[in-house]
């Protein structure tokens, strides 16, 4: 009944701003002279007066018609309502009401003042919502004219209710809709990240977005003690927060039974792949109401993606280690069998990283700069062991030799498509900025930057490291001598990024190890 | 933060602060809000992170492409309700 009368209001409120009914008003101005059309709501008589042309379209009056109830207020364009007239005036008009919502048609009547009028009951099948009311006509309306009159009542209620229910789809769908989007968002964003680290905080900040909570718990299940161990803990008010026992007892029973517990001021949700990997649990409200069950429903929809990334994730991370080890069995049996006097230092991986994390590499550009710098020694390949070994300088000959040697290297491990990226940047780390490198006499950005990086902490050990034919040079001197390079054999960029951390304590120590061998 | 009245000088702005009021829970990308406010992508993206500089906004990042969400900021929730009160 209440959602009648709602319809209804919404009904009589849109239709009191329908431009139809305000062209319809002035067709009939135009025929008949001064006419007046009015919508009477049938609840409680209230008389919504179509707007005035020369109105703002939006505006409406509000006047009740005094038959219906005796307070009224008169429209401001009738001048018998307004003058002490009124009540006969308004009886008439009654009177006419009573008789169309009787018969359901258009019904024609004459006011006391000899002025005529129509009535139009607003109804559609069994529903009635009120009427449209055409008066203060000079002349008689015609047959045809009250044709009219019906017709155009008939289409203009028709286009009101369809744009009613448009608009009410609108406002269901659209709410729904937009969760549905952010759903697919949160989607992407928690699909996109395979390290777990970075995971799971990021679960838990979404999940306090999403729900408007104060905090988010995280807990994982360790695979190999069984137990439920805290990954994540985010209070929105405070950068560091405790995981008290509560917290974690509410966790435990929720990952023991496997089912979602909704309370007022928390919702803790397990996270099942084949079996319980999990809880996610979000506590307090924002706007310190409760917990729903739309907010239930919502979690649980991000308890099962977030279930399914962390499992992708976790097998990630299990074939990185695998591919990890792959690498280093690799890189220790090409060492062996390149027969060369001399590897490089693990030093050098850490300082390679060091300049690619100040340069803001990717993870993954920083993984397969990893694995390139750890395949380093394996460029060695297929050089005859007494150009290795030989103290003084080559041979034009014996360097073109060495100057195919990393193709080689490249041909070796090219089944393993896996390692294609760091494969590229091994290959190229002998290339120098201004062009006058080798294999391929790569220049400038053309140069992958992991190879850039390669060649500076390359030239670096070699200058610094002890050979028994050579005195290691100084730090210092050898830093000046990298900065002197700079555009010419270097990256002035790479350059720049290591200079910066050549003055910091730790990357000191680090060049000091390196020297020290 | 700049002052609230300024940021809402723009119609833009004002619309995407408004939805954001009216859908606090929303996580989306600037195609993704530009379809609801009916408005040019480019518009909004550049609407949306210069609301992400006042701190009206959180940027989740995707690869290359940003979700956008509200602020959890209660202060700042609190100066927006006050200032939307009146102007918007």
């Amino acid at each position: 009944m209440e959602q009648e009368r709602i319809y209804q209001k919404q009904l009589l409120e849109r239709l009191s701003k329908s431009l139809d009914l305000q062209n319809e008003k002035e067709l009939f101005r135009s025929l008949f002279g001064n006419a007046l059309l009015w919508i009477v709501d049938k609840e409680s008589g209230l008389a919504l007066q179509t707007q005035n042309a020369k109105r703002k379209i939006g505006q409406k009056q509000i006047v009740e018609i005094c038959s219906l109830q005796e307070s009224a207020h008169c429209p401001s364009e009738c001048k018998f309502l307004r003058s002490s007239k009124k009540k006969e005036c308004l009886r008439c008009l009654s009177g006419i009401l009573k008789q169309a919502k009787n018969t359901k048609k258009v019904e024609k009547f004459v006011c006391s003042k000899n002025f005529f009028g129509l009535c139009f009951p607003l109804a559609q099948g069994d529903a009635f919502y009120g009427f449209l009311i055409l008066c203060n006509l000079k002349n008689s309306p015609s047959r045809e004219s009250q044709r009219l009159f019906e017709a155009l009542n008939e289409t203009i209620l028709e286009k009101v209710q369809k744009e009613l229910e448009l608009s009410k789809l609108y406002e269901t769908i659209r709410p729904r809709a937009i969760a549905l989007s952010t759903i697919h968002t949160i989607h992407r964003l928690i699909s996109s990240s395979l390290d777990l680290n970075e995971l799971i905080p990021r679960i838990a900040r979404l999940s306090l977005q999403v729900l408007r909570a104060k905090k988010c718990l995280i807990s994982l299940v360790d695979e190999k003690t069984k137990r439920l161990v805290p990954k994540a803990m985010i209070d929105i008010s405070k950068k560091k927060s405790r995981v008290s026992a509560f917290k974690k007892r509410i966790q435990k029973r929720v990952l023991r039974s496997g089912i979602t517990l909704l309370k007022k001021n928390y919702l803790s949700v397990p996270l099942i792949d084949e079996e319980p990997v999990g809880v996610i649990s979000v506590y307090a409200k924002m706007t310190n109401g409760e917990f729903n069950n739309f907010d239930r429903e919502i979690l649980t929809a991000l308890a099962e993606q977030a279930t399914g990334a962390i499992k992708n994730a976790k097998l990630y991370k299990e074939q990185e280690d695998m591919l990890s080890n792959t690498v280093k069995f690799v890189s220790t049996l090409l060492k062996l069998k390149s027969g060369a006097p001399y590897t490089h230092s693990k030093h050098v991986i850490d300082i390679i990283m060091g300049i690619a994390k100040e340069l803001h590499l990717s993870e993954e550009e920083l993984r397969n700069l990893r694995y390139a710098a750890m395949l380093h020694d394996a460029e060695k390949i297929g050089i005859p062991e007494e150009i290795l070994k030989k103290p003084t300088f080559l041979t034009e000959r014996e360097y073109n030799i060495v100057k195919k040697h990393p193709k080689k290297s490249a041909k070796i491990l090219k089944p393993m498509q896996r390692l294609k990226p760091a494969v590229g940047i091994m290959v190229h780390h002998h290339e120098k900025f201004d062009g006058s490198g080798y294999p391929d006499k790569l220049k400038g950005e053309a140069i992958p930057l992991g190879s850039r990086i390669m060649a500076v902490a390359d030239t670096l050990e070699a200058m610094i490291s002890r050979r028994p034919y050579r005195k290691s040079t100084p730090i210092a001197q050898a830093i000046q001598e990298l900065k002197s390079k700079s555009g010419t054999q270097f990256d002035p960029r790479v350059i720049k990024a290591f200079v910066k951390l050549a003055k910091r304590k730790s990357f000191k120590k680090l060049l000091k190890e390196l020297q020290n061998g | 933060m700049a002052e609230i009245k300024k940021i809402c000088a723009s119609t833009l702005n004002r619309k995407i602060i408004r939805f954001f009021q009216e859908n606090p829970s929303t996580v989306d990308t600037s195609r993704g809000i530009a379809a609801w406010l009916n408005f040019d992508r480019k518009e909004v993206k550049k609407a949306l992170d210069s609301l992400v500089k006042e701190k009206i906004l959180i940027p989740h990042r995707i690869g290359s492409s940003i979700a956008y969400a509200y602020t959890q900021d209660k202060k700042i929730i609190k100066k927006i309700e006050q200032s939307v009160k009146s102007d918007i």
